[in-house]
């Protein structure tokens, strides 16, 4: 079983229950990552529609200026990247760290458990 | 609140590789018959003649290679240590088996990448096992025709994050430094050092390291002051140096072509990056197309920032490759 799958089987309310629908494999593990890291109290869940709110905003600004906004998962992403930093997760320097392998060599050939430290809650 | 532990739950793992008479048999037998106070499980591919009865020897049976992701060559992984590895970990959670470490021994003729690949590719092995080190063991003796008959030979050093010189003293001087220029060249990154079986310490051989992104990239020193030329290898490393930061969309760009064009000939590559806009290192890792970087250590403000790549691989267009690192740096 792959880790993004996991990690969903993890986040999802239960089977059935569930309405979402993903089109690729990365957009099924921004939106599992955001609810586990709210149920293990990162953050509450009107701290992220908030954050969340307003990555809408932003997209439907673009749109109504004519021009194509981003992508319903895109705008969840931008809103996790800005809630992970907010919260003191990870820094955006951190972010940027991990996006030149995974742009470089694409999501599949991330070398996996080359991790550097592991993080746990104290 | 998050806060980072030292402590990686993981089993470590050391991948012992190295030709026919390089004395991996010998180390093996000391690892599992001296009084050295660890519990290491040691997999082979198939029984030598140690001829030792222990419970934490193991015959993983012959090497089964699978391709995953449609046959991508860099996505080959070793099913037979996939299911050997899995097995360990369950005798060890049922406590029917204590270790605190493996040996993975391979064949001479073995490739290591896919050994190397089956920790990072498969999920299960990925979070129960942390692969150490690539550990090479070189015959001073029969070192350079092994070299020059053998590709999988060169592969081996090639991958190494340690090289080990055995037999040093059944050859001069004269042969033993030019087997060991030899070697610098192929691999200007692995630490070498001649090896004694009697006494090598357990240390040389344990928590080396070689994929964490926090090691500290040691290049040997004398590796651009080369000048035996006797062997044009065709496998060979190179380091590339800048001082200017990276631009770090460019350099995404870059490195995703290099990846694709190169990844099949690039065994391994390890580096820190200075990008623009980032305060801290960025450390870089490869095995041929896989990839992985992460934030290393902040710039401190009265030290000089720089860039240094150790690139590793066959014929790899080293002009080409410069020319496309220099292009990425950020104009100022």
């Amino acid at each position: 079983m792959s880790s993004h799958s996991r990690l969903l089987d993890a986040a999802l309310p239960c089977e059935g229950q569930a309405d979402v629908v993903f089109a690729e494999p990365w957009e099924a593990t921004a939106f599992a990552l955001i609810v586990e890291l709210s149920r293990a109290g990162y953050f509450t869940w009107p701290e992220w529609v908030e954050c969340f709110s307003r990555e809408v905003a932003l997209a439907t600004e673009i749109e109504a200026r004519g021009e194509p906004p981003p992508s319903y998962y895109e705008q969840w992403l931008a809103a996790a990247e800005k809630i992970v930093e907010e919260k003191g997760l990870a820094s955006i320097d951190q972010l940027r760290a991990k996006k030149l392998g995974i742009a470089a060599a694409g999501a599949a050939h991330v070398l996996k458990g080359a991790i550097r430290k592991p993080l746990t809650v104290a | 609140m998050m806060v980072p532990t030292d402590a990686d739950p993981r089993i470590p793992v050391t991948i012992l590789t190295g030709f026919l008479g390089a004395g991996k048999t010998t180390l093996l037998n000391r690892i599992l018959r001296e009084n050295h106070g660890l519990r290491i499980a040691v997999i082979e591919n198939e029984f030598g003649e140690a001829g030792i009865d222990n419970d934490l020897l193991l015959d993983s049976g012959e090497e089964q290679i699978v391709e995953m992701n449609n046959g991508c060559i860099c996505c080959t992984v070793r099913q037979d240590l996939v299911r050997i590895l899995n097995d360990l970990g369950e005798r060890r959670r049922a406590n029917t088996l204590t270790f605190d470490r493996v040996v993975i021994e391979t064949t001479g003729l073995a490739d290591p990448a896919p050994v190397a690949q089956t920790f990072f590719i498969d999920d299960d092995i990925s979070q129960g096992y942390r692969l150490d080190a690539v550990i090479t063991l070189v015959d001073a003796r029969h070192g350079h025709a092994q070299l020059d008959e053998h590709h999988e030979a060169q592969e081996q050093v090639a991958f190494a994050d340690r090289i080990l010189v055995s037999k040093t003293d059944l050859v001069d001087d004269a042969a033993r430094l030019s087997l060991e220029a030899r070697l610098r060249r192929m691999n200007a990154r692995a630490p070498m050092r001649p090896v004694d079986f009697g006494r090598t310490p357990m240390a040389d051989l344990l928590d080396v390291r070689g994929f964490d992104l926090d090691t500290i990239l040691e290049l040997e020193p004398g590796f651009l002051s080369e000048d035996d030329h006797a062997h044009d290898e065709a496998i060979r490393s190179f380091v590339y140096r800048a001082t200017q930061p990276f631009d770090q969309s460019a350099l995404e760009d870059f490195l995703a072509g290099v990846a694709q064009n190169y990844g099949p000939r690039l065994f391994r590559y390890k580096g820190v990056l200075n990008v623009a806009g980032i305060g801290s290192r960025i450390v870089l890792q490869g095995v041929h197309m896989l990839m992985s970087t992460d934030l290393g250590r902040a710039w401190s403000a009265d030290e000089p920032r720089g860039s240094t790549v150790v690139f590793i691989g066959r014929d790899l267009p080293e002009a080409e490759i410069r020319a496309g690192l220099d292009g990425c740096l950020a104009r100022t």
